[in-house]
Parts: C-alpha cells; sequence; structure tokens
C-alpha cells in the first residue's frame, strides 16, 4: 500500500486519483475531528471541506517534511482556529468549543463525557481531545500547539487526573504529583 | 506489594500511551508490576480513556465528498500548469530579462509594503475587522461560494490563479469560510513546504488567552519597602523589577548588563521600534506593563500572522526573564506536593525534575519549570515559602538585536524561497529544475530554522524558567 506521502506528491505531479484515496483515508478522521468541536454539523462538514480545500491550495508547495497526517491535522487545527476567532468576532462563542450538552439527544454516558470535558482549562482539554479522539502523537501535538514535548505531557495529564477524579466522584486533587 | 516509586506518575501515563523510549518502558513496566499503587492508577487511566471512547460522532455527510470532489475538479494541479510553460534556457539567464526584472521589483514592493502594513497592525485586532479578512481581495459573490486565491504578498508571481468554487452554502457561513480558507492559503502559500507545521505558534493563542487573569497581578512594592541591597544586587534588582523584591539574606547574580544599558541599546533598534526602557521604579511599571502588552500581543497572533510579522510587532524592549532559587526546607516531603500545586494554580510546566539523596543524608530535589509571565509573582511568592531561602537570582535578557536579526534573516529566506519558486515554475531542462528545487530547500530549510527559532523566543518572552534547588534541612534530615 503506498504511503500517505507518496500519495501526496503524486498528487502534487498531478495525480488526481492519489489525492482521491487520500481523501477517503481521512475523510472520517477530519470530519470528527470538527464534529466534536463545532455544534452545528452542517458547519462541521464545511470546516472538513475547508481542511481538504487547503491540502488543495498547498499542494503546489507540498514537500514531505513531516508526515502527511500531522501536515493535514496542522491545517484542520488552523482552520478551526480561524472560524473560533470569527465566532468570537461574531459575538457567537461556542461554549469553548465543546458541543453543548443536550441531554435530550445525548445518551448519559456521552452528556456526562460533554460535561467533563467543557469543565477543563481549553489548552488541556485540546491537548485531551488530540490524544483521544485523534490519535495523535506527543510530538504531533506539540508542533501543532507549539509548545514543548514536556508542556504536552503535563497537560495531558493534568487533564486526565481531573477527568479521574470526575469520574471517581471524588474532588479534583490540587497536586499533580504525590 | 508495593514498591517505593521511582517515577512519576506522568510517566505511568506517558507508558500507557506508548510515548517513552524501549528502556524507560520496561522500567515502568517492571515498576507496575510490583507496585499495586500504580498499577491501580493505571487501571484508572484507561478507565478515563475508555470513558472518554463513549462519544462517537456519526458518519460523516456525503454532501462533504461532493463539495471536496467539485473542488479538486477546480482545482490547478502542479502538472498541468507546469505542461503548459514555454520552454527556457538556463534558469539564472531568466532574471536577466528586463520584464522579469520589473516584475520581480514590482513584486518586492507589494511585499514590503504588505509587511508594512501588517506591521502597523494593531496587537489587538479590532472588531470590525481583520488580516484575513483583509487579503481577501472581495468578498464571494452572491450564489457562489469561492475560495478567496492566496493574497499578493504570498503568490508573488508564482503561476496562474485559479479559483476553487465550492457548493454554495448560507451567506453568514460562506463569508466565515471564506476567512477560515484564506488564512489557510497564507500559511500554505507563504510557508511552501508544511506551512501550518512550519508557522503554528500563533495555533496557541486563543485557548491560553483565556487563562490570564482579566486583571494584571499586583503591583511590586515601593522601592522604600525593599531591603538594603548591594550595588551589585541593585543592579540585578533594576534589571528585573517585575517582580517582588528579594528576601533580605539573599544573594543576587550580577548581570552581564544592566537594564538601562540594554534598553538604551534597544532604542537604537531597527526602525526605531520601541523607545527603550526607563529608570527605577518608573521602570518598574512601564517594563511591567510592556510585558503585559508582549504577553497579549503574543497571545492575539492570528493563524495567518507570520512569525516574522509577530516578532517585530512585540514591544520594546523585548526581554526574557529567568529565576534561580536555592531553598532549604525542613519539611522535604511537603515540597513536592506543594510545588505542583503551585504548578497547577500558575498553569505552570515542569521541563525537568529529579531528587537525589536518601535518608537518613539531607535530600535535594532539583526541578526547572516554567511559569506564565503573568503568574510568576505568585508563584515566586509561593516558593519562598517552601523554606529558607538560602539564594535567589533574578536576571533578563534583552532580545531586541536577535529579534531585529530573526526578523531580517526570515524576510530574506521567504524572499530567496519565492524567487526560486518562480525560478521553478519556469525551468524547462531537468538540471536547472534540480538546481532550483536544490537551492529552495536549502532556503527553505533556513527559514524554518529561523522560525523556529522565532517561535522559542516567543515562549521565552510568554513563560519564566524558573531553576529550583531544593535542599533538606540538616535538622530535618536527622
Amino acid at each position: 500500500m503506498r504511503t500517505d506521502e507518496d500519495l501526496m506528491i503524486a498528487f502534487c505531479g498531478g495525480d488526481r486519483a492519489a489525492f482521491e484515496e487520500l481523501f477517503a483515508r481521512y475523510r472520517d478522521a477530519i470530519w470528527r475531528f470538527f464534529r466534536r468541536r463545532v455544534s452545528d454539523p452542517e458547519r462541521a462538514e464545511e470546516l472538513a471541506q475547508d481542511t481538504f480545500l487547503g491540502v488543495l491550495q498547498g499542494a503546489r508547495r507540498y514537500e514531505p517534511r513531516a508526515t502527511f497526517r500531522s501536515y493535514l491535522f496542522s491545517i484542520a487545527f488552523n482552520v478551526l482556529l480561524a472560524s473560533r476567532r470569527k465566532s468570537r468576532r461574531e459575538a457567537a462563542d461556542e461554549l469553548g468549543a465543546i458541543d453543548p450538552p443536550a441531554a435530550s439527544v445525548d445518551p448519559a454516558a456521552v452528556l456526562w463525557v460533554k460535561q467533563a470535558l467543557a469543565e477543563l482549562d481549553a489548552p488541556d482539554r485540546e491537548v485531551l481531545m488530540l490524544r483521544e479522539y485523534d490519535a495523535l502523537s506527543y510530538e504531533e501535538i506539540a508542533v501543532l500547539m507549539s509548545v514543548p514535548i514536556g508542556t504536552v505531557r503535563s497537560r495531558l495529564f493534568r487533564a486526565r487526573v481531573a477527568l479521574r477524579a470526575r469520574l471517581a466522584g471524588e474532588p479534583q486533587r490540587q497536586g499533580v504529583f504525590r | 506489594m508495593t514498591s517505593p516509586h521511582t517515577f512519576d506518575r506522568e510517566e505511568v501515563m506517558a507508558y500507557l500511551d506508548g510515548e517513552l523510549p524501549a528502556p524507560q518502558a520496561a522500567s515502568v513496566r517492571a515498576h507496575l508490576e510490583r507496585c499495586e499503587s500504580c498499577r491501580a492508577f493505571a487501571q484508572e487511566l484507561r478507565a478515563v480513556s475508555s470513558s472518554l471512547s463513549e462519544w462517537q460522532v456519526e458518519a460523516a455527510p456525503s454532501v462533504l465528498d461532493v463539495s471536496v470532489r467539485s473542488a479538486l475538479d477546480a482545482a490547478p494541479l502542479a502538472a498541468r500548469v507546469d505542461a503548459t510553460r514555454e520552454p527556457r534556457s538556463p534558469w539564472y539567464a531568466w532574471f536577466a530579462l528586463p520584464m522579469v526584472r520589473l516584475a520581480g521589483a514590482a513584486a518586492a514592493v507589494v511585499i514590503v509594503a504588505f509587511i508594512t502594513w501588517r506591521v502597523a497592525q494593531p496587537l489587538v485586532e479590532p472588531q470590525s475587522s481583520s488580516p484575513a479578512v483583509a487579503d481577501v481581495p472581495q468578498a464571494a459573490p452572491a450564489g457562489r461560494l469561492e475560495a478567496a486565491p492566496p493574497p499578493v504578498s504570498a503568490l508573488g508571481a508564482a503561476g496562474p490563479a485559479r479559483e476553487l468554487q465550492l457548493p454554495q452554502r448560507g451567506q453568514g457561513a460562506g463569508s466565515a469560510r471564506q476567512d477560515a480558507v484564506s488564512e489557510v492559503a497564507v500559511g500554505a502559500a507563504r510557508g511552501g513546504t508544511t506551512p501550518e507545521l512550519a508557522r503554528p505558534t500563533p495555533i496557541e493563542a486563543p485557548p491560553l488567552l483565556t487563562s490570564l487573569p482579566a486583571t494584571p497581578p499586583p503591583a511590586p512594592p515601593p522601592a522604600a519597602a525593599q531591603p538594603p541591597v548591594s550595588a551589585a544586587q541593585r543592579s540585578t534588582l533594576n534589571a528585573v523589577t517585575f517582580l517582588p523584591g528579594v528576601a533580605q539574606g539573599q544573594t543576587a547574580a550580577k548581570p552581564t548588563q544592566t537594564a538601562d544599558a540594554r534598553a538604551a541599546g534597544a532604542g537604537a533598534g531597527r526602525g526605531g521600534r520601541g523607545a527603550g526602557g526607563g529608570r527605577g521604579s518608573d521602570a518598574t511599571m512601564t517594563q511591567r506593563s510592556m510585558n503585559e502588552q508582549v504577553v497579549d500581543g503574543v497571545f492575539a497572533i492570528s493563524a495567518a500572522r507570520p512569525v516574522e510579522v509577530v516578532l517585530a510587532s512585540l514591544p520594546r524592549p523585548v526581554e526574557a526573564h529567568s529565576i534561580e532559587m536555592v531553598i532549604e526546607s525542613n519539611t522535604f516531603d511537603a515540597v513536592r506536593p506543594a510545588l505542583a500545586s503551585i504548578l497547577v494554580k500558575q498553569k505552570g510546566t515542569t521541563q525537568t525534575m529529579t531528587t537525589r539523596g536518601e535518608a537518613p543524608d539531607p535530600r535535594v530535589l532539583e526541578a526547572q519549570i516554567s511559569i506564565p509571565i503573568a503568574g510568576i509573582d505568585a508563584a515566586v511568592t509561593s516558593l519562598r515559602a517552601l523554606g529558607r531561602v538560602v539564594r535567589e537570582n533574578q536576571t533578563k535578557d534583552n532580545l531586541d538585536t536577535r529579534i531585529d536579526d530573526l526578523v531580517e534573516q526570515i524576510e530574506k529566506a521567504t524572499r530567496d524561497e519565492q524567487e526560486l519558486l518562480n525560478v521553478i515554475g519556469r525551468a524547462s531542462d531537468p538540471a536547472t529544475t534540480e538546481a532550483a528545487k536544490q537551492a529552495r530547500a536549502r532556503a527553505s530549510a533556513d527559514r524554518t530554522r529561523l522560525e523556529d527559532e522565532g517561535r522559542r523566543a516567543i515562549g521565552r518572552v510568554r513563560e519564566v524558567v524558573v531553576t529550583l534547588r531544593i535542599e533538606e534541612g540538616r535538622q530535618a534530615a536527622r
């Protein structure tokens, strides 16, 4: 099977089928990335579309210096941030970029997850979601968010400890190290 | 059965994530087999992940396929564009053409004008407009949603522009999307290769902004409240007046250059940006205010804002602060939890942390931590409460000159890269193309390296590095 990077290089050379293969591989991942961060599904679809449009526009200058996966999620992250800025300008914030809990639609477990995530600090939540849902490595998250790997680890740990405390029904611990 | 904790719980987490090198992973695995407590912790972390996985989302809508394929149909593929170009002789001869020179000069003027305009923008962008919006030539006509072509400064003469036409959405959404796409396009076009990876410093901005206190931290005590200090100590104190005063009996390292001298030097920096620092306690407030501006400015970066523009926008003087503390504690066992609490409270991060020695000998904890500048005052106060402060040095480095150099070098590397890209687009023979590609790869690598350095510089302004050494008091050790 051809690697993502091979496909992207082939696409840069004019191979349309290569892009379609890449799209097929990442279509769902990018959709899920936005769907969990944007409450309106139509808008999530638009942002996913914009991400692939970003790949198309950047193809002429693409060089495989990092994995295509990192490259793609970087574009998605930029698209998301641009969208959030736009939302803020229009005073239509998205409750910290997490779907507002909707008890009538979501099962209790999902509701619990959304509420727990919404209570985390935004940077901690973002790192946690990138790791848990988008399966990015610490290094990929560090590059994406432009922070040291140690910071990624600290934030991830803080977020997980907070969720662990919530899961156990105990008050959140103040200390990280014990 | 339990065993002594030789690992941070963070390491247990990293092990579960498969993020530890093999030898370290083997050690943690062995520890987990022996340590019931850590095993239980690992199980709890797995339970957290399992709980999170409850949130599944529906399948992607089919309209996504349609819209992306429509965009693909409209995309100008590289091969098609290049095939339409007429053959030319050696690539360097291309520069000799008068029209090309003229076009190059015109492009340079546009680039300089664009950069100047961007630098002139306020750090916190007004609500009514944004650079991203300004980069888009015109709003999309009704009935179509068209992705804006990359801005002139980004494209230069990089070939024919074709608009990517996408299926229509609501007008409001279209506007939002236009911003998003154009901002990505800026990164993609300017950065060349893996652009979003190469310039994501601003990405962090929005979430961190929310963690900053709404009001500035309390002002440092007036000069009269400071304990008597030597001339050398005064020199250091002047250099770090954003922090609370150093307690009596502490020593202070002599800075390599005083703040005043550095500020005077910065005043001669490029473009006359920044007025230099003040003196004495007045300088305290001025510097404090500027530091906060820096923080706000850095956090207000948009994803489309290149690193060099952000660097050039930093209020002068740009300074990086660091602190070194040696503390003697008679309650050594309580130090680590207290330190963790400080980090959590002030949103700090740990770079390194090690503990040496075993009772009854005095133990030593050495750590390097980073604290966001907004929380450094409170953090230092809390750190001092960990025990008796044996030594505390507060220093700062002026980054003005380095930042000026970086801005200049990044701009040059970007120009080089763009020019070589144009050469590649017009080259006809393989040897020329290959030579130009190699040259461009070098320019691109230079730019990436410089941008990384620029981001690190921004990080140094944003956070204070605290080097800690906490020694167990001999009395406590006995």
